[in-house]
């Protein structure tokens, strides 16, 4: 597909879009594009709706007003392309002490795609196999999920994602309670993974993902505050979108420097981007 | 040994036994990992009221409570699927609600002399025939349902949002669950009695929890488990004229202290604490 066909039709189209859970509404008149082949970094503060955001593209959840389309079709009407999305819940939705082991939770990454009653086959182990050397785990394969450590335990949910071989990863939050390090690595590997093709949705908190990874920023706080390249849109804009405009910021030196009000600590990052 | 072997009470009861010990244990997995104790209690109590309404209809009791324990089950899954009540407290009205009804009932049908308390309490000298028959078939029943959906049934109860976002239909395999525990209270009922039914569900399970990372391993152990304590816990209420129920279920507690005691896990962080 040329770079202009994929400018020309976004694999993501949110015109409009309201959630309203009963009575709160959680999204207002979003409006979104996001072309094939992009890294799009979701930013807003807590309980600002990137969740949502991310299970209306899924289709577990619809919009009380407006259109969604994946893929040019209504997410929950995708059929059999509905494997073409791949999906990285929040952490802690899982119970970590659960008796399985990271492999045959790469391999649910298939299960969708086999059916109910069938057995994986040889093509799905391969695939998973695949996957699991992908984001390099497959020494892993036995480990049980309670014993793997927070970045570990990401890349087997990134595989099991993976093993569907998906054209776009949503990802909400995937890095966090993991060391910087550990999240840095992490993001490398996101990364590769969009070099080879992968559009990628990320939810995050991190400034960090927002400057060096990502190709386009969309902060949200029910309406969408801010949606751009990284570079143009303004630096105070979104962090006053990720931690509230209450924030202060002292732009001195190469790191920009934040004053928080109340006894909120948040960890300053390294903005390479200047 | 051989000697109580001879009694055609007593072969049925340990057939019953051993075949209850295994879809107890089965089921128990599930309901173990899935965080559904209190509705397996639910459930059994429920049959309470089926027994005495099939008693008063002149039904047979175990169909009776098969139906009745059915509706109970899935009107609970319906109610909390529209999100108007929430499970536990649905639950929390029909257990008592249920039991209510059975003794009402009771008091209805006075002149009929029908030994309620072996449902309640279970009894070794109850199993008729056409009881091990009932066991037998809702047993074949309970496994072949396992094994068909085995690997549906791991994915929804490891990760219920995700098995929906792939496409399997979680709903109603939530809803597949909530029979299989129906028919494992019903066909457990006459031996361990409708009090200590969801006992003999939950601890072989827990025990074999405390045993293994590994699902598979996990259902192995917990059959062992539960096959013991049937079949070991008849043979000892028959030596000490004990309750065959209130037996099976303090020697199934015995093995699950006796795991937590050597827990692999346990035994680590104990040695790690050191
Ligand atoms: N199932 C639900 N029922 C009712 N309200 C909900 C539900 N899910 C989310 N909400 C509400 O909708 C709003 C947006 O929630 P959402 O989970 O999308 O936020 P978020 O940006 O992902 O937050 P976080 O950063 O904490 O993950 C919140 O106010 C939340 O309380
Ligand atoms: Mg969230």
């Amino acid at each position: 597909m040329s770079e202009t066909m994929a400018e020309a039709k976004p694999i993501i189209e949110l015109e409009d879009i309201s959630v309203t859970y009963q009575s709160h509404v959680a999204l207002n008149n979003i409006n979104l594009g996001v072309p094939a082949g992009s890294f799009l970094a979701v930013v807003g503060p807590n309980g600002s709706g990137k969740t949502t955001l991310l299970k209306t593209i899924l289709g577990t959840i619809r919009p009380s007003r407006g259109t969604v389309r994946v893929f040019g079709r209504p997410p929950w009407d995708l059929g059999e392309e509905r494997r073409r999305i791949g999906y990285v819940p929040q952490a802690m939705s899982v119970d970590l002490r659960f008796p399985i082991r990271a492999g045959e939770v790469v391999l649910m990454g298939r299960y969708g795609r086999i059916g109910l009653m069938r057995r994986p086959s040889s093509t799905d182990r391969e695939a998973a196999l695949q996957a699991m050397q992908r984001v390099g785990i497959t020494d892993l394969a036995n480990e049980p999920i309670g014993r793997l450590s927070g970045g570990q335990r990401q890349r087997v949910f990134v595989a099991r994602a993976l093993a569907n071989d998906p054209d776009l990863l949503l990802l909400d939050e995937p890095t966090t309670g993991v060391d910087i390090a550990t999240s840095g690595s992490f993001y490398d590997l996101l990364y590769k993974l969009h070099k080879e093709g992968l559009t990628v949705v990320v939810v995050s908190h991190d400034m960090g993902v927002v400057a060096n990874y990502a190709d386009t920023v969309a902060c949200i706080n029910q309406c969408m505050v801010v949606h751009g390249r990284p570079g143009e849109v303004a630096t105070g804009e979104v962090l006053a979108c990720m931690y509230g405009p209450r924030a202060a910021f002292l732009d001195h030196g190469p790191i920009p420097h934040m004053v928080v009000p109340e006894h909120e600590t948040l960890d300053t990052e390294k903005d390479k981007n200047e | 040994m051989s000697d109580i072997l001879q009694y055609g009470f007593m072969q049925r009861a340990l057939i019953a036994g051993a075949v209850i010990g295994v879809i107890c244990a089965v089921v128990g997995v599930y309901v173990v990992l899935r965080g559904m104790a209190f509705i397996g209690a639910g459930i059994a109590h429920a049959s309470f009221g089926g027994v005495a309404l099939g008693v008063l209809l002149g039904i047979n009791p175990v169909v009776a409570a098969l139906v009745f324990c059915l509706i109970i089950a899935w009107g609970i899954g319906i109610l909390a699927r529209k999100g108007e009540v929430r499970e536990d407290i649905s639950i929390g009205v029909f257990f008592a609600a249920t039991m209510a009804l059975g003794i009402l009932v009771i008091g209805l049908t006075k002149g009929y002399q029908v030994d309620l308390f072996g449902y309640l309490f279970g009894s070794i000298l109850a199993v008729t025939p056409q009881d091990l028959w009932i066991s037998l078939i809702l047993g074949a029943v309970v496994l072949s349902v396992v094994g068909l959906f085995f690997k549906d049934l791991l994915f929804i109860t490891f990760d219920s949002e995700m098995a929906e976002v792939a496409g399997l239909p979680a709903e109603r395999l939530h809803f597949v669950l909530l029979g299989l525990i129906s028919l494992t209270v019903v066909l457990s009922m006459k031996v361990v009695g409708i009090i200590l039914v969801s006992a003999l569900i939950i601890t072989p399970a827990a025990a074999a929890y405390q045993l293994t990372e590994d699902f598979r391993k996990m259902m192995a152990l917990a059959v062992l488990i539960g096959v013991l304590a049937a079949t070991l816990g008849l043979l000892l209420s028959y030596w000490l004229n004990t309750a065959s129920g209130a037996t099976i279920v303090l020697l199934a507690t015995f093995f699950f202290l006796a795991s937590v005691a050597l827990s692999p896990r346990r035994l680590r962080w104990f040695f790690k604490a050191r």
